[in-house]
């Protein structure tokens, strides 16, 4: 929908309004989170509009927490937790391209990270040097996205 | 900003100390895209503990939050994420109970 004439940055009040300028031909909307809910992904087809950014995210969450609770901060929790569920949702689509099909995905994310490598004194990859850390992919998502990446390139599919 | 070490701070992004000193001199300008990206959430979290009243290296180093691992040790671990729920807690204000409810907890004991 059209948002509140006169509404502008830093997009103060209306906190069940999550603010999307320039959405369709330049032109400035909003979203009711009120009205937002989960639906099938087949329901979505040729209905996709935009996609969030990561900063994207983390405003949702920030508007989220504030019309739920009146929380005022935008703590570092909230990008930490944008740039999990985007890289999550990066590493699914990367899998279903390489895969054909979501199965194994979530198994695959629960498996144990081989850990990131070390770099040499020029910066260059040391192969081999991977510690493992003991704990799964699914909770290393945000600060080694590139090294699963990496290691789910070389997984052989289900 | 954290008070850790060249030492300590290369081993969160496995690189040398040396390569360390480099970024901070500005003599080596090129990290690669991860560890680029590993400096800014690094960087915003220290700048959220530097908005609260916590010792930041003192914190990172000796205050267990899960499975006795200290902060450090989650981020050497990568991860961030627990590190980052836990320093969403710092600092905070202790909400006065309301004695009429810790009246009511206590009737129905």
């Amino acid at each position: 929908m059209r948002w509140p004439a006169a509404w502008g940055p830093p997009w103060s009040g209306y906190y069940d309004l999550a603010p999307l300028p320039g959405l369709l031909n330049g032109e400035d909307y909003v979203a009711k989170l009120g009205e937002a809910c989960p639906v099938p992904t087949a329901a979505l087809d040729g209905q996709r509009i935009a996609v969030l950014t990561v900063e994207g995210l983390e405003a949702l969450f920030h508007r989220l927490a504030m019309n739920s609770l009146r929380f005022p901060e935008t703590p570092m929790r909230y990008s930490v937790e944008a740039a999990r569920v985007a890289h999550e949702v990066d590493l699914w689509e990367r899998w279903i391209t390489k895969c054909g099909i979501e199965d194994g995905f979530q198994e695959w994310l629960d498996e144990l990270f081989e850990g990131q490598p070390r770099e040499d004194a020029v910066g260059s990859v040391i192969a081999g040097s991977q510690q493992p850390t003991g704990g799964p992919r699914r909770g290393v998502l945000a600060w080694n996205y590139e090294e699963l990446c990496a290691e789910l390139d070389a997984t052989a599919c289900p | 900003m954290s008070g850790l070490s060249d030492d300590q701070l290369a081993e969160l992004f496995k690189i040398q100390r040396e390569t360390y000193c480099r970024w901070r001199l500005g003599t080596l300008s090129n990290p690669r895209v991860g560890n680029r990206r590993r400096l800014g959430l690094l960087l915003s979290l220290l700048e959220e503990l530097a908005h609260r009243q916590v010792n930041i290296k003192d914190w990172l180093l000796n205050a267990p939050i899960t499975e006795r691992l200290t902060p450090y040790e989650l981020l050497e671990r990568g991860r961030i994420s627990e590190v980052a729920f836990a320093a969403a807690s710092l600092g905070e204000a202790r909400v006065a109970r309301d004695p009429r409810i810790a009246d009511c907890t206590s009737t129905f004991r």
